[in-house]
């Protein structure tokens, strides 16, 4: 039954992408209250059920935590990217709040950003051309960290702008640096464990070696 | 092999540039490649950016109503004297007691910690967007207010508080 641990995967993936913003906003002070952010919180957890649950039912293996970290990147990159791409004035706003760039440049940055990430999302998914790919996604992830890093020491008071335009509540802070670090953890491993396979192959491996049993 | 990977880097970067190119030129208003001048951008929505010695006119005449954009823990150590604070991420809520309290024709003066900070911008959009004729946008801010020792004050006073100075039309006189 592996197309049922790997549908686990996927869906534990996207409701833990898909839900991970919005439970960390619930973290810093001033954030949304607990209360009546029931699903937020209840669709997070399930998708960490899932994915722990799935994860469980055969040994780890490299090319196993690879496929693994390459799929959650990929899901968190292409999810981060669309809003962007769809809302690019908002989320040329936002790069100007983050007063690095100099304001003529931030729209060209505004423009491009959201589609190398798009790119580099679908490569990581597809597993093609996984390891430039891969060395992108740790370098944007990195410059966003030092990013927030300035942001937060220098005080600056804007969102984050990381999945959603809309609003400007979650106001950067320690918790997205965190976020950030855990999130080039992952890119660091899947640089380090990259080799040439993309997705189909790994699955029609999964597939054979899963059959007798 | 390294040849390879910088190939591929290099496909990927300018690549995807072009790609971020051809959707913007899809949009229904595409992004100008190079971002406008805060100054432009004002006086496309309707705004006046002010400098700070039109500010300190401005300030003397009970007729202008400033409008601190700060956050108002900050705004309670100090502010420009007889200012009313106006955080723009309370705007929603705000807006419709400002409006039954301050007429559309009153000139406003917005203005936030300095160059830096984008709240008086965002503030003096949406006030425009909500009517008001007369909005200026003070980009100086706090910190240049303070910079060129000009009066402070440091009491709270009551946000949007009602407008006891209503005006009619005849702004001209003060436009910068």
């Amino acid at each position: 039954m592996i197309w049922f641990l790997h549908l686990r995967l996927l869906v534990g993936s996207l409701l833990v992408v898909w839900n991970f913003d919005k439970a960390m906003l619930l973290v810093p002070p001033g954030g949304a209250p607990l209360a009546g952010q029931g699903g937020v919180i209840a669709g997070f957890c399930l998708g960490v059920v899932l994915i722990l649950e799935a994860a469980r039912h055969t040994p780890p293996d490299r090319t196993r935590i690879l496929f693994l970290a390459r799929f959650f990147l990929g899901l968190l990159f292409v999810g981060a990217s669309l809003d962007k791409i769809v809302n690019a004035s908002p989320f040329s706003d936002t790069v100007l709040n983050y007063s690095i760039l100099p304001s003529p440049t931030v729209n060209l940055f505004a423009l491009w950003l959201p589609v190398l990430e798009l790119v580099c999302g679908l490569l990581l998914l597809s597993g093609i051309w996984s390891r430039e790919a891969g060395w992108l996604v740790a370098g944007m992830l990195l410059m966003f960290l030092v990013a927030v890093v300035q942001g937060v020491a220098r005080g600056i008071d804007t969102h984050c702008g990381c999945f959603t335009q809309e609003g400007r509540g979650s106001a950067i802070s320690a918790v997205t640096i965190l976020r950030d670090v855990v999130f080039i953890s992952v890119a660091g491993v899947a640089v380090w464990l990259d080799r040439d396979l993309p997705t189909w192959k790994f699955w029609k491996t999964r597939a054979s070696t899963a059959a007798p049993g | 092999m390294v040849k390879t990977h910088l190939s591929r880097l290099a496909a990927l970067l300018l690549g995807s540039l072009a790609l971020a190119a051809g959707i913007n030129a899809l949009r229904e208003s595409p992004l100008p490649l190079i971002r406008p001048s805060r100054t432009e951008l004002a006086l496309r929505s309707g705004i006046t950016p002010i400098h700070l010695d039109t500010a300190a006119l401005f300030a003397k005449d009970p007729r202008f109503l400033f409008l601190d954009a700060r956050h108002p823990s900050v705004f309670r150590r100090a502010h420009i004297p007889g200012s009313t604070n106006f955080f723009d991420m309370e705007f929603a809520e705000r807006i419709k007691a400002f409006r039954d309290s301050v007429p559309l024709d009153r000139p406003l003066v917005v203005y936030c910690d300095g160059a830096e900070c984008r709240s008086s911008e965002i503030l003096a959009q949406a006030l425009a967007k909500e009517g008001y004729t007369y909005v200026y946008l003070f980009f100086g801010g706090w910190i240049e207010w303070v910079a060129a020792n000009q009066p402070v004050e440091k009491a709270e006073k009551p946000a949007a508080k009602p407008d006891s100075t209503k005006r009619d039309s005849a702004r001209k006189d003060s436009s910068p």
